[in-house]
């Protein structure tokens, strides 16, 4: 029985070994100067194009500020697991703390855990409602409510009778917010809007559900997307069923697809948050407060929403393939 | 295990050996320990279950709905969900053995009806995903210090469910070891015809293990909505295949007749360590399924080498 197991982990070390030693050696080469270590955990699945322009602002941020960061997120929307990722993160002890909170209820024993250790902490992109409970340096984000009637304001103006909403991550308190922004106008305008539930991994399902339900809904004319994830595979589709561009296409957020769908005209706007402020202003601002006591006296850094159309599109496309915004 | 312990403990220096790194662990292998310990009895012998993830998924969302939607007390609406899971678990069993058809199909099929069953009422009776509250419900208390209760030592707080998890082991062990039962697990799973002519009641000791792993699932889903005080549709999510990767790195076959319990144990354990240790060493984590695969490939291998060699003697 030993004898088995001894010779089961040396096989494991020695996987272990190679994979482990390699990102460890980049980190050190990196980062000559250990002195200052901020950890980041967010709730942004590994498929998600959004954050990995938030992670690029806050790595660029360390970089010019010569501090260590390390950022983890769960491979997918499970909230047990990203407890889990910051009860670990706290047990490191790290200088600064910079966390999304999507959901509050799943995560409010680790925040409050972290906040009793004196660990600072910045809260960024969702679940600036924890402030209330719990001390934090401040948070980044838009207000996902004001998004909402914003991108409700601007349906209308398209003259939409008919909307279909698709939510990329049920359980996620900003989409949900942004959602409501968003019915609630439509509705006082006596617009319909329907919802299809999608699963964001898998692009070819997202298409399928939304072309099976355009076909026996035909009096839809206006579809919201609450993120890159369900507006790029949605765009596809409305290439090949729709050339006509009847069907207006608004999304939250944008990735260079999204753009390219601009210019072509099958979406009409994206509601930009520039996400790659709220990784590089943290990074900064927790520095600052770390090295130097700073501590701003807005509680909100609003980072959003501007909108982005087809006057502006050709300004962003070429920041947005290099990853910044 | 001890040296992917070390391996952490050299690497990941800053706060894997203290305390609340230990805690941090533990917790984590000592739920997926749980459901190891059910899903490897079910695999020695011959079958799987896949539904379990969702069995999580649907006991915490019925839990909290008995319990916030329908102001039922909360041990009343967990005995009340534990029946439900045992009778699905109960089904599962009952379909396999009656069928002949392979586990793995008959519970994944189930795994999708339990998930969709589980958004599908929730969304119909609250119109939401995601449900909190439960703290302020009647019977909590008494909940909580059953499945969330903590032991607090220099300052860190461990999980009481660390505990359920040595104690189901040493139950589970006692079982598989010194008791009719447990030989009769192993002779079902070696080979179900020669288990029946020797006169084991086959059926029935697979229909029980699969109600067993489905009340694994069920204490799992109750731990985790009295820690975080509500639930969500889509908890438990991939917990059925990281249960049984749990069970094979421990050594249990898939095809059933050979396995152990402190195997499995021992692989919740490795697994809980790697996936924290790799948030110790600084790692993205996007690295932790490259792990796992890694191991899960290197543990089945080993076991084979090491099977012939007992095989020879």
């Amino acid at each position: 029985m030993i004898k088995k197991y001894i010779a089961k982990c040396f096989y494991l070390v020695i996987f272990v070994c190679i994979v482990v030693s390699c990102s460890n050696n980049n980190n050190l080469k990196n980062n000559p100067d250990k002195e200052i270590t901020i950890k980041m955990v967010t709730h942004g699945q590994a498929t998600d194009p959004f954050w990995s322009v938030v992670s690029n602002g806050a790595k660029d941020a360390a970089r010019e500020l010569g501090i260590t960061l390390h950022y983890q997120s769960p491979q997918n929307f499970d909230m047990i697991t990203m407890s889990q990722m910051i009860d670990a993160v706290i047990a490191t002890k790290p200088d600064g703390l910079i966390l999304s909170v999507p959901d509050i209820p799943a995560l409010r024993k680790s925040i409050i855990s972290a906040s009793k250790k004196n660990i600072p902490i910045i809260v960024i992109n969702a679940g600036s409602e924890i402030m209330e409970e719990v001390d934090i340096l401040t948070y980044v984000g838009q207000s996902e409510y004001e998004a909402g009637l914003k991108a409700a304001e601007g349906m209308l103006k398209q003259g939409v009778k008919s909307v279909l909403c698709i939510n990329h991550e049920i359980g996620n308190i900003s989409l949900d917010q942004r959602e409501q922004g968003f019915r609630k106008i439509l509705s006082e305008n006596n617009v319909a809007v329907k919802t299809v539930p999608i699963d964001a991994s898998d692009p070819s399902e997202t298409r399928e559900m939304v072309r099976a339900f355009l076909s026996l809904n035909k009096k839809v004319d206006g579809i919201l997307t609450l993120g890159p994830l369900g507006a790029i595979p949605i765009v596809r589709l409305l290439k090949e069923i729709d050339p006509q561009k009847n069907i207006k296409l608004a999304t939250f957020d944008f990735t260079p697809e999204i753009i390219d769908g601009i210019m072509d005209g099958h979406i009409i706007f994206a509601l930009d948050q520039q996400q790659y402020l709220q990784g590089y202003l943290p990074v900064v601002l927790m520095n600052l407060y770390i090295t130097n006591k700073n501590t701003p006296a807005y509680k909100k850094l609003e980072t959003g929403p501007s909108i982005i159309n087809i006057e502006n599109a050709q300004d962003v496309l070429a920041l947005s393939k290099k990853g910044s915004r | 295990m001890v040296f992917v312990w070390a391996f952490f403990a050299i690497f990941a220096h800053d706060g894997f050996l203290s305390v609340q790194g230990t805690k941090s662990y533990l917790q984590v292998s000592s739920e997926i320990g749980i459901l190891a310990i059910g899903v490897a009895l079910l695999m020695i012998s011959g079958e799987f279950d896949l539904s379990i993830g969702s069995l999580i998924g649907f006991s915490s969302m019925s839990v909290t709905l008995l319990t916030v939607e329908a102001n039922l007390s909360m041990p009343v609406a967990s005995i009340l969900t534990l029946i439900m899971v045992m009778f699905i678990g109960y089904c599962n069993g009952i379909t396999v053995v009656k069928s002949g058809l392979p586990s793995f199909i008959i519970t994944l099929g189930s795994l999708f009806m339990v998930r969709g069953v589980t958004i599908a009422v929730s969304k119909m009776v609250t119109g939401r995903t995601q449900l909190g509250g439960l703290e302020e419900s009647k019977g909590y208390n008494i909940m909580s210090s059953l499945f969330s209760n903590s032991l607090t030592i220099s300052e860190t707080d461990f999980p009481i469910s660390i505990l359920w998890w040595v104690l189901f082991g040493i139950l589970g062990y006692l079982l598989l070891k010194h008791t009719q039962i447990g030989n009769w697990i192993f002779a079902t799973g070696a080979s179900k015809e020669s288990a029946k002519l020797m006169g084991i009641p086959v059926n029935r000791v697979k229909t029980s293990l699969f109600m067993l792993t489905a009340f694994c699932a069920w204490f799992i889903a109750i731990t985790q909505v009295t820690t975080f005080g509500g639930a969500d549709v889509l908890r438990g999510e991939q917990k059925e295949f990281i249960a049984i990767i749990a069970a094979v790195i421990g050594g249990t076959l898939l095809t059933g007749g050979y396995g152990s319990i402190i195997g499995a144990m021992i692989g919740a354990l490795i697994f809980g360590i790697v996936k924290q240790g790799i948030i110790f060493a600084g790692v993205d984590a996007d690295w932790f399924q490259v792990f796992m695969g890694v191991m899960l490939i290197s543990a089945v291998l080993v076991n084979g080498v090491f099977r012939k060699k007992y095989a020879h003697r």
